[in-house]
């Protein structure tokens, strides 16, 4: 069979006088209830103090590490920042120098061509003393010879031509050679008449003068 | 008195408890506090975020999240002025804080004292009092919320995807890759240029060399033509 629902309604409003009923025999008296109303008033007090303080605290703290969390972003940021501005001057830098190398380079190497050019156009005048001191020893022969009476001195003027011209037509010719058809930048290239110089002026102006 | 309050000895009386904290350090509105506040007690949103970028405006505590070159140290700037800023909230909440607990026991005490009836026109006051100095603390705490918000927000600028320092790592990355092109670079170019200067110190010795043979040969042929002469002169004599 089942229970009937029991109502409890009444019971708690009796335990609710009767509670009532009890504190106010409780306090009955004036001192404890002065005492009683003291307790709670402090208790109140604190307790809405500890609420506030609590509460403040808490949220002061997260406040806190939230402003060292941005100051510490900040000073990442900044000090990012101060790093890829020190890589780009240093790649700047980097750029110049290689700049520098390229002309310095460059420099290196016209000079190499200028020296070599040179010592080129010395051996082409050594050779040329070359020549022109076998023609003076065969002629200093000749010379000899005419003086034992060896030849007579009609064959040593025409020998002694022979020879003198022989050198002036190398010279002539090795001269020639060098103003017309040499380069001006490359001692062992030579210029030909349909070839289309484009660096003849900065060739002429690079030739070194003997 | 708790750790918040340690610094502040005043005394709270009947004469001093309803003053207001002063309004050029204070970070409620006009120093006090938020004009249109619903029964509910919370400020609305959007006068919060007013009233405190204001603030951080005035204070000079915003994030630097945009560097310039002009700022010298702008994180340490930063730092000491929200310090400044979060310690002017303290005291402001530590000075209505100790002025609540003293008119809120006050009310209390006299709350025990009346008899039913009409209230008198004091403790009607004090309540009031009581009620506005309760709200001034409930907007600072509102305030410090606020706070908070703004600074998170300020904190993901930082760390953004294409923003902050990922971008600038980004940057980094690109101009560290193009260091280490140009050290390479800059290894072949020396190279290169050693062996240009070895080619030039070459070609001046073999010029030497040229220039004392030609030096040797004029010799020879200045020589040679004397012994011509001699001859010449020998054989004429």
């Amino acid at each position: 069979m089942k229970e009937p629902f029991y109502d409890m309604t009444d019971n708690i409003a009796n335990a609710k006088a009767y509670s009532d009923l009890e504190l106010m025999a409780y306090l009955a008296d004036d001192d404890t209830k002065n005492s009683f109303i003291g307790e709670s008033i402090s208790n109140t007090i604190q307790s809405v103090g500890a609420s506030k303080s609590s509460k403040f605290n808490d949220l002061y703290d997260q406040a806190t590490g939230a402003d060292n969390n941005v100051t510490a972003a900040a000073y990442y940021t900044a000090r990012t920042l101060d790093l890829k501005n020190l890589a780009s001057d240093v790649d700047t830098m980097a750029v110049n120098q290689l700049n520098v190398a390229g002309i310095n380079k460059g420099l290196a190497g016209r000079q190499a061509e200028i020296n070599e050019w040179s010592n080129f156009n010395k051996l082409d005048t050594l050779y040329c003393m070359q020549i022109l001191f076998i023609c003076l020893t065969l002629v200093a022969i000749l010379a000899l010879f005419r003086s034992t009476g060896t030849i007579t001195n009609t064959l040593f003027s025409f020998m002694s031509f022979m020879l003198a011209a022989l050198g002036v037509l190398m010279l002539v010719l090795r001269w020639r050679y060098t103003n017309v058809n040499r380069d001006g930048r490359y001692w062992h290239k030579s210029r030909f008449q349909k070839q289309v110089d484009k660096s003849a002026a900065q060739s002429a102006s690079a030739k070194p003068t003997i | 008195m708790p750790d918040f309050c340690a610094d502040n000895k005043e005394t709270i009386t009947a004469v001093n408890y309803n003053d207001s904290f002063p309004a050029a350090k204070s970070c409620l509105p006009n120093g006090t506090g938020f004009s249109s506040v619903p029964d509910t007690g919370i400020v609305p949103a959007a006068a919060l975020k007013a009233q405190i970028t204001a603030l951080l405006g005035q204070a000079k505590a915003v994030a630097p999240t945009e560097l310039r070159p002009e700022q010298t140290n702008p994180a340490e700037t930063f730092a000491k002025n929200a310090a400044t800023l979060r310690n002017n909230i303290r005291m402001e909440y530590c000075f209505y804080y100790k002025r609540y607990m003293y008119i809120l026991a006050d009310l209390l005490d006299s709350a025990t004292k009346l008899r039913t009836g009409p209230y008198p026109e004091i403790y009607l006051q004090k309540k009031t009092n009581t009620a506005t100095i309760n709200s001034k603390l409930n907007q600072i705490l509102q305030m410090l919320q606020a706070l908070i918000s703004i600074r998170n927000t300020e904190l993901n600028q930082y760390y953004g995807e294409r923003t902050g320092v990922n971008q600038l790592n980004d940057d980094l990355d690109t101009v560290r890759s193009k260091l280490v092109m140009d050290a390479k670079a800059l290894k072949n170019a020396k190279l290169e240029t050693d062996v240009q200067s070895a080619m030039v110190d070459y070609t001046v010795e073999k010029n030497a060399s040229s220039r004392n043979l030609l030096a040797i040969y004029g010799f020879m042929n200045i020589v040679a033509g004397g012994l011509i002469f001699y001859l010449y002169r020998s054989a004429n004599v």
